[in-house]
C-alpha cells in the first residue's frame, strides 16, 4: 500500500435481483463508485430500498456484485478466498456492525470470551488474547463487570459497544457500520457517536456509516453519498451535502429532517413533485 | 379537558422495586391537542400511556386520578371500561407486524374492528374500511384491501393500524413511538395525515416520542419525563428556545440537529432502574448543574408561564419563549 492510497475504493457497484421471469429484474445497486481515505468517515444515506444497505453488504462480502470492483488498501476484494490465511486477511480488511448486537453477538459467550475468540482466530496465544481483550473492553468503554457478562445481562448500549469492539478485534482497516445506532436512545445514541469519532482518531479506521437518519451520519462523517433507487444521486462533503443539497433528492431529504420549520406536509408535496419528475 | 392525569403514581409488584415507575405524574390534553412526552428508555412515558387505558401489570399499586372526559378510568366500572378501551380511546405502537394477523388480509382486520367494536353491518363495513383506507392515504384501497402484510411496507402498515385506531372516531389518541421505526419521509407523511384527521375530527392526541426535535415541531406541547416523573412541561416552542430543566438541555446537547455545528454532547450516566430509590432529586447523580441541596430535595414542580418546571435551581423568571413563532410554524 502507498501512502496516498485509498483504504476503500469502489468502482461501477451493480447488484440486481431476478424477479422471476418475464419480470424486469431488480436493480438494487447501479454504477456506484467512491473512494474512502484512510481514517476517512463517509456516510451513505438514503431511503428504505435506496439500496445503502446492500453496498453495506457488497463491501463486507455478505453479497456478491454482479459488476464492478471493491478494493481494500489497493488490494482487489476476491469473491472467493481459498484456505485460513486468506479468510482472515480478508476479515482484517472489512468488519461489520450490524443494527441489532443480540442478534450478532453469540449469547452463550461473555464480552471478553467473544473477542479472545476473535483474537485467537487471528493468531493470539491465550494470555496475549487475554490482555488485548482487555484493552478493547476498555477502549470502548466496557470495565470488569462487564466483561465476564453475557449479551443478555448487558444494555443496548454496551451490547452495541461490545459489538464495535469485536469487530475492531480483528484490526480492520475498514469499518461498515449498518444503522449501528438506530435502535438506541438519544443519550446513548450520543454516547456511541462520539466513541467512534474518538476510535477514528486514535486507531485510523476508516467508516463506513449507513444510516437513513441524516442528524446522525452529519454528526459523525466528513462525506456523504445520497442513494435514491440504487444510485448515488449527491456526492459531497456532509456539511455542504446537507446545508446546501444539489439535487432535489437530497433536498426532500433533509426536509424531512424535524427542526425548526418542519412541515411534514411540505415533505410530502417534495416528495410527490420529486416523484412525478423522476418518472416513478 | 379530554385527558387528565393528576398525581398519578404507580409501583409495580416487584421484589427489586424500589421506587414507584410513575411518581405523580401529572399532565393534560385539550380536545384537538397534540401533547408531546419524551425522555429516555424506561423514563414511564408508555406506562403512563397504558395507564390511561388502565393497561397495567396485575398487582400494580396505583394512586391519583387519570380521567378521559369524565369517565375515572382508575374506578371505571367493566363495562364502561371496555367503551373506553374499544371505542373511545385508541392506540397505536412502534411495529404495527405486531399489531397485525401475519396470516389474515388487511381488509378482514379493519373490517373485524368495525364490526366487533361498533356493530357495523358485515357489508357496510367492508366499505367504510376502504373509505379510512383512503383517509390515511393508501392508494388502491381496493387492491390493498386483500393484500396480507407480508405485501406491504412498514410505513404503508402503520398506515393500516391507524385506519383501524381511527375506525371508532376515538376521542383520543396514544401514539406511542408509532413513527419512530419510519424513514423521516415516511414519517412525515404517515404525521401529516394524522394532523388533517385530527383537526377535522378535533381528535387529542398524547403523542410519545424519543426524538426531542420531533416532538417540538409536531406538538402543541410538551412534557418531558425522567425516571418516572414530569420534570419539564412547556409550550412546544419554548423548549428549544429556553429550556429550564438540566435534563432537557441535557436531551437536546445529545442531538443538535442538522443545522448546528456542535458535535453530540451525551449525558454522563445512565437511567435509573426501578431497584434506584432516591433521597433528592432523581436527576442529581447525573447532572452538571447539581449541588448540596439537589441531594436532599424533594422534587416539586414549580409553574412556569407556559409549564412547570421541577428543578430547585431552575429559572422560573419569565423571559418569554420567542413570540415571533406563529401558531402555524409550530404546528
Amino acid at each position: 500500500m502507498t501512502p496516498n492510497e485509498p483504504a476503500l475504493s469502489v468502482s461501477g457497484l451493480r447488484r440486481a435481483y431476478s424477479m422471476g421471469r418475464r419480470v424486469p429484474e431488480l436493480v438494487a445497486v447501479d454504477d456506484v463508485s467512491f473512494e474512502l481515505a484512510p481514517g476517512g468517515s463517509l456516510g451513505v444515506v438514503g431511503e428504505s430500498g435506496s439500496g445503502k444497505s446492500t453496498v453495506a453488504r457488497m463491501l463486507v462480502g455478505l453479497e456478491r456484485p454482479d459488476s464492478g470492483e471493491i478494493r481494500v488498501s489497493g488490494r482487489v476484494r476476491g469473491v472467493r478466498e481459498r484456505g485460513r490465511a486468506a479468510r482472515l486477511r480478508r476479515a482484517r480488511e472489512v468488519q461489520l456492525v450490524f443494527q441489532n448486537p443480540l442478534e450478532s453477538l453469540d449469547r452463550r459467550l461473555t464480552a471478553s470470551q467473544c473477542l479472545c475468540h476473535v483474537l485467537r482466530l487471528h493468531g493470539a496465544d491465550r494470555t496475549e488474547a487475554e490482555r488485548r481483550a482487555l484493552a478493547l473492553l476498555e477502549q470502548v468503554g466496557l470495565g470488569a463487570r462487564e466483561a465476564e457478562a453475557r449479551p443478555h445481562r448487558l444494555s443496548g448500549g454496551q451490547r452495541q459497544r461490545l459489538a464495535i469492539a469485536r469487530a475492531l478485534a480483528a484490526d480492520p482497516a475498514v469499518l461498515v457500520l449498518d444503522e449501528a445506532v438506530s435502535a438506541l436512545d438519544v443519550s446513548v445514541q450520543a454516547q456511541i457517536l462520539r466513541l467512534l469519532t474518538g476510535i477514528r482518531e486514535e486507531s485510523g479506521v476508516s467508516l463506513v456509516f449507513v444510516s437513513h437518519d441524516l442528524a446522525v451520519v452529519g454528526q459523525v462523517t466528513d462525506e456523504v453519498l445520497v442513494m435514491y433507487r440504487g444510485r448515488a444521486v449527491e456526492h459531497g462533503p456532509t456539511r455542504r451535502v446537507l446545508r446546501e443539497p444539489e439535487h432535489p433528492y437530497t433536498r426532500m431529504l433533509a426536509s424531512s429532517v424535524p427542526g425548526p420549520g418542519w412541515d411534514p406536509a411540505e415533505v410530502v408535496r417534495l416528495r410527490a413533485k420529486f416523484a412525478a419528475a423522476s418518472g416513478a | 379537558m379530554l385527558l387528565d392525569i393528576e398525581n398519578l403514581t404507580v409501583t409495580l409488584p416487584s421484589a427489586e422495586t424500589r421506587r414507584p415507575v410513575l411518581d405523580e405524574v401529572g399532565l393534560t390534553v385539550r380536545p384537538g391537542e397534540v401533547v408531546g412526552l419524551v425522555g429516555e428508555s424506561g423514563s414511564g412515558k408508555s406506562t403512563t400511556a397504558r395507564a390511561v387505558l388502565r393497561l397495567l401489570p396485575e398487582g400494580a399499586a396505583v394512586d391519583g386520578r387519570a380521567r378521559v372526559g369524565r369517565t375515572d378510568v382508575l374506578s371505571a366500572a367493566p363495562a364502561e371500561l371496555t367503551e373506553l378501551r374499544s371505542r373511545r380511546v385508541s392506540m397505536v405502537f412502534q411495529d404495527p407486524r405486531s399489531v397485525l394477523n401475519p396470516v389474515r388480509r388487511v381488509g378482514d382486520f379493519l373490517t373485524e374492528r368495525l364490526v366487533l367494536a361498533l356493530g357495523t353491518p358485515k357489508a357496510e363495513a367492508r366499505a367504510r374500511a376502504l373509505d379510512l383506507m383512503a383517509e390515511v392515504g393508501l392508494n388502491r384501497p381496493e387492491e390493498r384491501f386483500r393484500q396480507f402484510p407480508h405485501e406491504m411496507s412498514g410505513g404503508m402498515l402503520q398506515r393500516v393500524v391507524l385506519a383501524a385506531a381511527l375506525a371508532t372516531e376515538p376521542e383520543l389518541l396514544l401514539a406511542d413511538k408509532a413513527t419512530s421505526a419510519l424513514d423521516a419521509t415516511t414519517q412525515a407523511e404517515v404525521l401529516s395525515v394524522l394532523r388533517d384527521l385530527r383537526e377535522t375530527r378535533g381528535m387529542g392526541v398524547l403523542f410519545i416520542t424519543h426524538d426531542l426535535h420531533l416532538a417540538a415541531a409536531y406538538c402543541h406541547r410538551v412534557h418531558v419525563m425522567y425516571a418516572g416523573r414530569v420534570v419539564e412541561s412547556r409550550e412546544a416552542s419554548a423548549l428549544f428556545a429556553d429550556p429550564r430543566h438540566p435534563y432537557t438541555r441535557g436531551l437536546i446537547a445529545c442531538n443538535p440537529g442538522l443545522d448546528s455545528d456542535l458535535a453530540p454532547e451525551p449525558i454522563p450516566g445512565a437511567p435509573p432502574s426501578l431497584s434506584t430509590a432516591f433521597t433528592g432529586c432523581p436527576f442529581a447523580p447525573r447532572c452538571a448543574d447539581a449541588t448540596q441541596v439537589c441531594a436532599t430535595w424533594r422534587p416539586e414542580t414549580f409553574p412556569l408561564d407556559d409549564g412547570g418546571v421541577a428543578c430547585v435551581r431552575a429559572d422560573t423568571t419569565s423571559r418569554g419563549a420567542d413570540p415571533s413563532r406563529t401558531e402555524e410554524e409550530i404546528r
